[in-house]
């Protein structure tokens, strides 16, 4: 199993580069398509979807050697392996539950990826750290020409790509980008700006995408329609809201430096303080304190620390990776050993 | 333009009747067309003889023409029925989008507020589609043809649409 060198995060979205990198964490455009003469991935038996498979496999094939990905079969992977693909975004949790065949294919800097047999036969992935959706746009449009001259995608002059969901109907992109918002949950304002979003068509979820709750005070803004409008300008509409909504957290980090400082640095403190010395910490109080942790290295209050040792410990200390690491699977009580022992070696580097 | 009979799939197949000076257009999906055995070739063969007002007015007591005479309620290739759709909000195959197509018009404007994809298209369809306008254009030329009595042409249009339509 391909888990890459854990002595530095593989994975784009958590390079540190990009404009706005200390806010947004990372930009992302979903793709998503369906082959024409075999059911949508629900209805499909389990010959048709290792025939979508296999499909999918062949056109990469085919697309070597200037396409080149890693392929791997879910149903051949264990339950950890799976779990370190979804935190590293490579898999959504519907594709890590769900049976039968299914495939994620990647290339090695975890930039672009793709899932066969998820809710639609395939899911598109390219992802950038810090602000670059454009950059990320253009990667994806050259990417998914490729593929488009191999495999034949089911297509409709009036409602556009076909996807198993009406809300993907037309153009299939979801364009998203996540940020750390820790003012605004401190001050409450999150609500706000879910309000604002909703307005405006855009959605807001949690660190791992549709359905999920908010963690470690990270937010995925992403467009809510995807039919009637050019890729183009869904991802204008959100290079639109998203220098506001940045905005908005800056001022309020300002504000709370001005205004609390001696709070905010106490906070920040007993996060750090709680992670270079707690022997058990479970997974949700872990990303809480380093969300602080986080916010303390972005205004220099903790000054002694990188952006790097951040982004390795938030990855690391998932359950997938800890397990991983370690190199077999963990209780739940192990897990929060081995976490605490992770957060305190990093932070002792 | 909506199928004259059915009322559900979109007009493809378009026939214009010369009788006795008096010109009548029909246009039918090519399902309709099909049970009903309206085709250019079948048009062709049966030109002197076929009258259209009896396609209309004709009753039939099979039920299987009955069925295609009230508008498709499950998809026909994967079995998804419009009611399963909505309770389960996912489609079963891209053939559901013709299926129900009127009704998804009015489910996308709400979804989406737009039932109309203005982006980028996928290579096989944009090839199919300049495949698609030759056809139509050799379409119009035949009807053209028959109108104007020229059935020697009507006949080598009909055997280039044929061999296009092999492609």
């Amino acid at each position: 199993m391909y888990l890459g060198d854990f002595k530095e995060p593989v994975g784009e979205w958590l390079r540190g580069e990009g404009s706005e990198a200390d806010l947004v964490i990372s930009s992302r455009v979903r793709l998503a398509r369906n082959l024409t003469d075999v059911p949508f991935t629900s209805v499909a038996n389990d010959r048709q979807r290792a025939e979508v498979a296999d499909r999918i496999q062949d056109s990469l094939d085919t697309l070597r050697p200037g396409l080149s990905l890693k392929t791997q079969h879910l149903e051949e992977l264990n339950a950890v392996e799976k779990l370190v693909l979804v935190e590293r975004h490579l898999i959504s949790r519907e594709l890590e539950m769900a049976s039968g065949p299914r495939v994620v294919a990647h290339d090695e800097t975890e930039s672009f990826s793709l899932m066969g047999n998820e809710e639609d036969h395939l899911r598109l992935q390219v992802v950038k750290s810090g602000y670059r959706l454009e950059e990320a746009w253009q990667q994806m449009d050259q990417l998914e020409k490729a593929i488009d001259s191999e495999l034949q995608f089911a297509f409709d002059k009036k409602f556009g790509y076909l996807t198993a969901c009406p809300t993907n109907v037309g153009t299939g992109l979801r364009a998203s980008v996540m940020l750390h918002l820790p003012a605004m949950t401190i001050t409450g304002k999150i609500e706000e700006v879910n309000r604002a979003a909703t307005k405006l068509h855009l959605a807001i979820r949690g660190l791992f995408g549709e359905g999920t709750e908010a963690q470690g005070d990270f937010f995925q803004i992403s467009n809510q329609r995807t039919l009637g409008q050019t890729e183009e300008k869904i991802l204008q509409d959100i290079a639109e809201v998203l220098p506001k909504i940045l905005s908005y957290e800056r001022t309020l980090r300002g504000k709370l430096f001005e205004q609390r400082k001696e709070w905010i640095e106490d906070r920040i403190g007993r996060a750090f303080g709680t992670l270079s010395h707690a022997r058990i910490i479970q997974s949700k109080e872990a990303l809480d304190h380093l969300s602080l942790v986080r916010l303390g290295v972005s205004m220099g209050i903790l000054q002694d620390l990188t952006m790097d040792q951040v982004n390795r410990m938030f990855l690391f200390s998932q359950p997938g990776h800890l397990q991983a690491i370690d190199g077999q699977e963990l209780s739940a009580l192990e897990r929060d050993l081995k976490r605490a022992e992770l957060l305190r070696k990093i932070l002792a580097e | 333009m909506l199928c004259e009979k059915c009322q559900q799939n979109e007009a493809t197949v378009h026939l214009t009747d010369v009788a006795n000076q008096v010109k009548q257009e029909y246009h039918l999906c090519s399902e309709c067309a099909r049970v009903h055995g309206v085709s250019v070739p079948a048009q062709f063969q049966k030109f002197k003889s076929f009258t259209l007002p009896d396609f209309f007015t004709h009753q039939s007591q099979e039920s299987d023409t009955e069925q295609a005479e009230s508008p498709p309620e499950n998809c026909p290739r994967c079995k998804m029925s419009y009611s399963k759709f909505r309770r389960d909000g996912k489609f079963g195959c891209s053939h559901d989008f013709t299926v129900f197509r009127s009704t998804l018009e009015d489910l996308f404007k709400k979804i989406h507020n737009s039932s109309q994809h203005i982006g980028r298209t996928p290579s096989c369809f944009r090839k199919e589609n300049s495949h698609r306008i030759q056809l139509d254009g050799l379409r119009e030329e035949l009807k053209r043809a028959v109108q104007g009595e020229q059935y020697e042409k009507a006949a080598e249009i009909r055997d280039q649409m044929r061999l296009m339509g092999r492609n």
